[in-house]
């Protein structure tokens, strides 16, 4: 199975078991920004009602669920990964911190092969994406940015950077942007 | 030489001009095939360096590789 296939089943074992989740990393900058590759799909889950053997079990045999949490050390959170040959699927719980619970209450549908997923907004991509501040998510957030530009809610992304700390990073980023 | 800013700018621009003409549906359409992509040219590449490697011995070894890009990217 590719990457298309793997993160569809994954979504269809999301939605048929009723979970609350938004799709966020990779596919959601990709989602709202520029195309690139990713070889890893990220979903915050209201892991209430579902575990992630449940989650595992309707995937199938194909995936197999990592006996143990991991932590990301840079994130600080702590996941539960489902894999597929070379695609873990990065299971994050929902957090009970502020920002993590109006990201998903913000979260947008959206339409992808015929089917209806959860996922998170572009808004909360950058400010998320400013908080982790790794290379690969400074790019992210930039051509969030970029490609976005005035559709976003500006007066959200200041409150929350200002909340974070993340301002001044946030306006680097624009400003590295070049003018059209 | 480093690379000419204005150039870099002028294919930034272009990027973020192609990106706007596809929908988010088409743009992560378009990412699964990319990584498709990437990663049969990945594979190609394993096959060329290793000829007597196994189908299965080439997916462990380009898992590797993703795993190790995984890790360089995780840095700050």
């Amino acid at each position: 199975m590719n990457l298309h296939d793997v993160t569809i089943a994954f979504l269809d074992a999301l939605e048929s078991l009723s979970c609350e989740y938004i799709l966020v990393g990779g596919i959601a900058a990709t989602h709202y920004g520029i195309v690139r590759s990713t070889y890893d799909v990220d979903a915050v889950v209201e892991l209430e009602g579902q575990s992630v053997q449940q989650i595992a079990a309707r995937l199938g045999a194909a995936f197999e669920l990592d006996p143990q949490q991991s932590f990301e050390v840079f994130t600080s959170k702590t996941m539960r990964v489902i894999r597929v040959p070379g695609t873990p699927f990065k299971i994050f719980p929902l957090a009970k911190e502020p920002f993590d619970q109006e990201r998903f209450r913000r979260r947008a549908r959206i339409q992808l092969e015929h089917r209806q997923v959860w996922m998170t907004t572009p808004e909360d991509l950058v400010v998320q994406k400013l908080r982790w501040a790794r290379r690969k998510d400074l790019t992210d957030a930039q051509d969030v940015l970029a490609v976005q530009g005035d559709a976003l809610d500006w007066p959200y992304i200041y409150r929350w950077c200002d909340e974070h700390g993340t301002r001044q990073l946030l306006e680097k980023l624009r400003s590295e942007i070049p003018p059209e | 030489m480093p690379p000419d800013k204005d150039l870099l700018d002028a294919i930034y621009r272009d990027k973020i001009r192609q990106a706007r003409q596809m929908t988010g549906e088409e743009r992560v359409l378009a990412m699964f095939e990319l990584t498709s992509a990437a990663l049969r040219i990945n594979a190609d590449g394993v096959r060329n360096q290793f000829p007597q490697a196994s189908n299965e011995e080439v997916r462990g070894i380009v898992c590797e590789r993703i795993a190790r890009l995984r890790r360089m990217h995780e840095r700050r």
